[in-house]
């Protein structure tokens, strides 16, 4: 279970450019759900998932991961939750070019410093269950939309994470690979995982495999309503 | 987990990193290694004159005493040996015939050497392996000279020295006493310089105040005062070479500096996406720390081998005249290859740090920032 409460986050605190991205919010995440962040272009969604993904901290508030607060930890243990807690999936794929599909999937789990076979193996495996077993010496560019969201997937998925957070994941795929990625997180909830997606695309949160949808407008918690969407 | 699987995994990440973008690093490496090679070769060439001359130096007499007139060498009577040698302290005293010969045909200098007992007839020549090279012009056989009357005379070649003694015998070439004096001209009982063995070198100071007292028209030279001026030859000439070469350097650090303070869009969007996905900073400056080290590091390899190879196997071909100095006949010789530590490793810390730390300042400056300015880049 991942819970904030109360969390405020304001950018570029007492200059001409100050912003508050979220006001007072309180939401909670079940483990092995889908739970959608939806809202309008500046609701507060993406800077709500990056505080559940540990990758800013709350100007106030907290958040808690099961029983522990994480909201005030130094940077070095928001890092090492980001790579074992959660995987990452951007919208625009955020797949490092020039590297190969391997080599991509295999990057987060760098600093964890284990035998170099293992995550191979554990990639290639990744690869090979998304269907990209025949792309692994390919670099990313030559990848086709479809082809790079599951690789950042199979990279979301190289520590075994049991939560993956998802920004806008099918912003820039077409409805039949949309469909396909919504299949996918079926199965990977299937297997125990918990999903967090930001997305005002109306085929996500209207989807069967979601479990709960938080509604955000202005930087708060609103009813979910269909013009939201 | 193990530390050292670590620092593979980011090793590997960075060595895919500089190959994708190959074209830039492989400039970045050349002209780096270009910078490196021109130091290190001046460094080497340097470093094995100033040893080569040491050694020649270590078989040189401990003080040669010339006599001055008006300023200038002239030469010094026979008379002046025998009162040099009942100095309290002097062990042997021995006059020597020396002088250089410029051979217009050929166009080099050659150093010749007369010697009382020479071993062979006077109308015959023992040649250094170089000079025997060099002289082209004979007849009949004979090396010919033009004395100091204007005419002509030949000498028979009967050795050559052997190659093991080049380096100081290259451009070298023994007669006898007596042809010495008939080419050059030089009246009996005069010689071009004296060597003095003293027998405590503790006393080498006395025994040179003294022979200036006895001989005010002399100037006796220590060996070491001949050491200390080549020492200060090769650093002058060597520090020259270096002031042209600092401005190259300056130009690529300058280069260096703005592609490492200046990270481009695309690699803060990088390290970004590090981050994102786990990295902490001390991660992503491990990275770059590897990414610089392999640049820079290669980069002293390719240069320091290449100015290795160019010094002492192409006989420094690029600035070799520059460095020697003056000398018609360029000694054909090739170096010792004598390498200092200190040097190298001075080198190794001025190319390899400053650019490996340059690397890593501004990746920290990016790597501080929040990772989720990633997920709105996107």
């Amino acid at each position: 279970m991942i819970r904030v409460e109360n969390v405020t986050k304001v950018f570029n605190p007492g200059r001409p450019s100050e912003y508050v991205a979220l006001r007072g919010v309180s939401a909670a995440v079940p483990e092995n759900k889908v739970v959608v962040l939806t809202g309008p272009s500046g609701s507060g969604k993406t800077t709500l998932l990056s505080l559940l993904g540990c990758m800013a901290r709350p100007t106030s508030g907290r958040i808690h991961l099961g029983e522990r607060e994480i909201s005030s930890l130094p940077e070095r243990f928001l890092a090492e939750l980001r790579r074992t807690a959660f995987g990452f999936i951007f919208q625009s794929f955020n797949l490092v070019p020039g590297l190969t599909t391997l080599e991509n999937v295999m990057v987060p789990a760098c600093p964890l410093g284990q035998p170099r076979h293992q995550v191979r193996d554990r990639a290639a495996a990744l690869l090979e269950k998304f269907r990209l077993g025949g792309k692994i010496g390919q670099t990313v560019e030559s990848l086709s939309g479809g082809e790079k969201q599951r690789t950042a997937i199979a990279r979301a998925l190289i520590n075994d994470p049991p939560t993956i957070i998802a920004d806008e994941p099918t912003a820039n795929l077409d409805t039949a690979l949309s469909l396909e990625f919504l299949e996918i997180v079926g199965q990977l909830r299937a297997e125990g995982k918990t999903f967090i997606i930001a997305s005002h695309d109306a085929i996500v949160h209207e989807a069967q495999v979601v479990d709960q949808v938080i509604s955000l407008r202005d930087g708060m918690v609103v009813p979910a309503g269909p013009h939201d969407c | 987990m193990s530390s050292l699987e670590r620092q593979r995994a980011f090793l590997d990440y960075t060595l895919a990193s500089l190959v994708r973008r190959k074209a830039k690093n492989g400039a970045l490496v050349l002209a780096y290694a270009l910078v490196v090679f021109l130091i290190a070769s001046v460094m080497f060439f340097s470093r094995a004159l100033r040893t080569e001359g040491q050694a020649v130096l270590a078989g040189a007499p401990e003080l040669v005493v010339q006599r001055m007139l008006a300023g200038r060498f002239d030469t010094i009577p026979a008379s002046y040996a025998d009162s040099i040698r009942r100095i309290r302290g002097v062990s042997e005293v021995e006059p020597r015939l020396w002088g250089y010969y410029f051979n217009r045909a050929v166009g080099a200098t050659f150093t010749v050497l007369g010697l009382p007992d020479f071993a062979h007839a006077d109308d015959e020549i023992v040649a250094g392996p170089a000079a025997a090279k060099a002289w082209t012009n004979l007849q009949d056989g004979r090396y010919l000279f033009r004395t100091f009357k204007g005419d002509s005379t030949g000498f028979k070649p009967v050795q050559v020295l052997p190659e093991e003694t080049r380096l100081v015998s290259a451009d070298l070439l023994i007669m006898s006493e007596t042809a010495f004096r008939q080419v050059f001209g030089l009246p009996e009982g005069q010689y071009t310089d004296l060597a003095v063995t003293v027998r405590n070198p503790q006393e080498m100071q006395t025994v040179t105040e003294k022979i200036q007292r006895e001989h005010p028209d002399t100037r006796p030279i220590q060996r070491e005062e001949i050491l200390r001026t080549y020492e200060s030859v090769f650093e002058w000439r060597g520090g020259m070479v270096i002031v042209v070469f600092a401005g190259a350097a300056l130009a690529f650090f300058i280069f260096a500096w703005d592609k490492a303070t200046g990270l481009s869009a695309e690699e803060r969007h990088e390290i970004g996406i590090l981050k994102a996905l786990g990295w902490d900073t001390a991660d992503v400056l491990v990275m770059k720390f590897w990414e610089g080290l392999a640049i820079s590091l290669t980069s002293f390899l390719l240069g320091t081998i290449a100015a290795y190879a160019h010094v002492f196997l192409a006989d420094a071909g690029l600035f070799a005249q520059a460095l020697k100095g003056w000398s018609v006949l360029y000694v054909d010789f090739p170096l010792s290859p004598v390498v200092s530590p200190t040097e190298l490793l001075a080198l190794f810390f001025l190319s390899v740090a400053p650019y490996t730390f340059i690397t890593v300042i501004p990746a920290w400056r990016a790597a501080i920032t929040d990772p989720d300015t990633v997920m709105r880049a996107s």
